[in-house]
């Protein structure tokens, strides 16, 4: 359709992961939403230390069998913004998917930067990173 | 059937609106099907609208506007075909050029009624982004039907002024609405051309 490649356009990097995890003892709520806020800021400072700025959307979503977090982040100044919808007051195990799309660096410097960030979680939380199978349609 | 694009850059709100937009389509009685397109091998908005009662197909690993061009078509074809929805929405990533959304839509030969291309705009960070990435931003917003300046609950007025200024001269042909997807102000405007665009 098109010669133009818009993500090279827009100048932007991406990477996208998927874990399950595991927390011994359980861990509680809150302290799962202040760990996952902590993952993106982390993310969003080390962008904003080698770009000067960050330009993009870091996001993650949260799944525990017991209801589901939602976090962006796409400004600095207004910070992680959280949509709880977690049912449970603790979570022993879950899914994370974690994703994000940042102008001015490419693919593997997005990729680095948010494996770097994931040994936030891993000082309270087991996790088992999957590996990506490439299909392109996902039918939920 | 009609098909509505929600487009708009990276974190300007796509999802937010998405799942509001849907959920009251569906409410109305409206059979929404959802496509959503991540440029990352990992999609998260497909499980987001999906933990909202919504349906979505996802789309990764790629733009639909260029290298994924041919899995919406097939992708549209598919859903028009086994699911007969009212609505289709398209939320492609951040990075999409709506323009050539539209005219893959087009040649998807699906027989759309009318085709709706919504660009949306995060109206704090409107300013930023028309100084950093304007050339790529103004591209998204060209041909728009409507520019919809989202998180109007983040800013004060003088800054939606300065937002709107910018926008009339960027794309003169869009109306441009003020929304906040998140509270849902100056939503229900935008379910109603939905509604009735059939």
């Amino acid at each position: 359709m098109s010669d133009e490649d818009s993500k090279e356009l827009a100048d932007a990097g991406t990477f996208g992961l998927k874990a399950e995890f595991h927390a011994h003892p359980a861990i509680a709520s809150k302290d799962l939403i202040a760990l996952m806020e902590k993952l993106l800021v982390d993310v969003g400072t080390k962008v904003t230390e080698e770009r000067g700025m960050m330009l993009g959307h870091i996001k993650a979503f949260v799944s525990t069998g017991r209801g589901t977090l939602k976090i962006n982040l796409i400004d600095m100044d207004i910070g992680p913004e959280t949509l709880d919808r977690l049912s449970s007051p603790t979570a022993e195990k879950g899914e994370i998917k974690f994703m994000a799309a940042l102008v001015g660096l490419d693919d593997h410097e997005v990729e680095e930067i948010m494996e770097d960030s994931l040994g936030i979680l891993e000082d309270r939380l087991e996790l088992e990173i999957e590996e990506h199978e490439h299909d392109h349609e996902h039918h939920h | 059937m009609i098909v509505c694009q929600l487009a708009g850059f990276l974190g300007s709100g796509k999802t937010t609106l998405l799942v509001r937009l849907g959920s009251e389509l569906s409410k109305a009685g409206r059979r929404v099907a959802i496509i959503v397109n991540e440029v990352g091998e990992v999609g998260v908005d497909g499980a987001v609208i999906d933990s909202f009662g919504l349906k979505s197909v996802e789309i990764t690993e790629g733009c639909i506007c260029c290298s994924l061009s041919g899995s919406l078509q097939n992708t549209l074809r598919a859903i028009t075909r086994e699911f007969k929805p009212d609505i289709i929405m398209i939320e492609p990533t951040g990075i999409a050029l709506p323009s050539i959304v539209a005219k893959l839509v087009r040649m998807a030969m699906i027989e759309e009624d009318r085709m709706i291309t919504i660009c949306l705009i995060d109206a704090y960070r409107a300013l930023k982004l028309f100084r950093e990435a304007n050339l790529f931003v103004s591209r998204q917003i060209a041909g728009a039907d409507i520019v919809a300046v989202n998180k109007m609950d983040l800013v004060s007025e003088d800054v939606a002024k300065n937002v709107a200024k910018i926008l009339e001269e960027m794309s003169p042909q869009s109306e441009i609405v003020y929304i906040s997807a998140k509270n849902g102000d100056g939503v229900a405007p935008l379910v109603k051309l939905l509604e009735e665009a059939e």
